[in-house]
């Protein structure tokens, strides 16, 4: 099955104008003297003078912080990621009775499941230490197949995961929710890289990893949420946020 | 072990399991001394001796004839990757006022196909738990999201390594074990020959 595509994939640059304007809305929130440097040398010699792989950096740099989703709590984006972990894991769980898999695609499967288990109990225990109230469990709905279809849809929802903490990390205020955030981007990073890796699939698409917005992660999930939780709501464009 | 994840997260400071202190300073110490050079100019210098360290292993690796097919090829495209990771902590750290970490002296010595890959798989499982382990005393947004943008990708190859010789793909669980500079180092030995020049 095919998802919408929201947008070309991470790894495509902006244009230029785009680029500077993200780097001028940043410039009033955050100082970041050694980007903003090699931004300069761009600015002053043009930014065919930076080499190609700076100014890609450059490109997704600017885009971590999308105006929407500055300014959401530690707690509002833990809770966020629960969704998606929730999503995940029921993914999995459904997915060992209802598709036939290869032995070594079904190894993997029980491990991504266990993980993403591991991963609902981590934030919703992290939710309650910041004294916020953990999301509910959202009903979904999967279209069960073959398991070529079923490692696809594995694929879009690992890449969406590890783009979504990627995207959040630099939000965080908590050090400690941070370093708690990257060792879960990794371990869907990983899940992503072994799952690509049994489809034949290139494992990644460029040297960096892409960032998603909050929108850009509930067009990709929604259809698979029957009930999507608030957080989910007031991402989706038509919200006017 | 779900309940002692759950029952950890009383103290916010002390969380979870596999875990450094965030900002913990012997972090950034090898040796006694601040090799790498203070705060963020510290981390952009490890992570370019270690993607000067990855870029040469790949190079090497890729100089032998032990792989073919598809193996072969994604190990072309890791070291793409890994050259393009050096190419920006090289411009990052030449914007900083801290200095520049030395081009390293490596030693490959590869025998076999098993023995290659073997080493691969450690190399690459080295390089997510490396940035996992900076990533919190990163101060600026910037150079955080880049270190994150690069974290992910290493862990998607090391995956895909795993996967190659028949191990988890996180080897380490649901949350992935961040390295210390030292412990990063330390995985490096016999292959990193010089000690870190920061000029």
């Amino acid at each position: 099955m095919r998802l919408p595509r929201a947008r070309p994939l991470p790894g495509e640059p902006p244009s230029a104008p785009a680029r500077l304007a993200g780097i001028e809305m940043h410039a009033t929130t955050r100082a970041d003297f050694i980007m903003r440097g090699v931004l300069a040398a761009g600015a002053a010699y043009g930014l065919g003078a930076v080499s190609p792989f700076v100014s890609r950096a450059l490109a997704q740099g600017t885009q971590y912080a999308p105006p929407e989703q500055a300014g959401k709590s530690d707690v509002e984006i833990l809770n966020f990621a629960l969704t998606l972990e929730y999503l995940e894991a029921e993914y999995y769980k459904r997915a060992l009775s209802a598709v036939s898999m290869r032995g070594e695609v079904r190894e993997l499967v029980k491990e991504i499941y266990d993980n993403e288990a591991a991963h609902i109990d981590f934030l919703t225990g992290a939710i309650k230490t910041f004294g916020g109230k953990p999301g509910r469990v959202p009903t979904v709905t999967f279209p069960f197949g073959s398991e070529s279809a079923f490692l696809e849809l594995a694929q879009t929802f690992e890449d969406t995961g590890t783009m979504a903490y990627n995207a959040a990390g630099p939000l965080l205020e908590s050090k400690a929710v941070l370093n708690n955030a990257g060792q879960i981007a990794q371990v869907e990073g990983r899940h992503a890289g072994a799952i690509r890796w049994l489809r034949g699939h290139n494992v990644t698409d460029g040297a960096l990893e892409g960032v998603l917005s909050f929108q850009e992660v509930v067009e990709r999930v929604d259809p698979f949420i029957v009930d999507s939780p608030r957080s989910f709501q007031e991402a989706k464009p038509e919200s006017g946020l | 072990m779900l309940a002692s994840v759950t029952a950890a997260c009383g103290q916010q400071d002390k969380v979870f399991p596999n875990t450094v202190a965030p900002g913990a300073e012997e972090n950034n110490q090898v040796g006694g001394g601040t090799v790498f050079g203070e705060g963020d100019v510290g981390v952009v210098n490890f992570a370019l001796l270690l993607e000067y360290f990855e870029a040469d292993f790949y190079d090497a690796l890729n100089k032998t004839d032990f792989f073919s097919g598809k193996i072969k090829d994604f190990l072309r495209t890791v070291e793409e990757n890994e050259r393009e990771h050096l190419e920006i902590l090289r411009e990052l750290s030449k914007q900083q006022a801290g200095g520049t970490v030395q081009k390293p002296e490596t030693k490959f010595n590869f025998t076999s196909r098993k023995q290659a890959l073997a080493i691969t798989v450690f190399v690459e499982n080295t390089g997510p738990g490396a940035y996992l382990g900076q990533a919190p005393r990163i101060q600026s947004a910037d150079v955080l999201a880049g270190a994150l943008a690069i974290h992910t990708i290493e862990a998607r190859q090391a995956a895909a390594l795993n996967m190659m010789v028949g191990r988890k793909a996180s080897p380490d669980g649901p949350m992935a074990r961040p390295f210390t500079i030292e412990e990063s180092l330390k995985r490096t030995e016999g292959m990193l020959i010089s000690t870190p020049v920061v000029k």
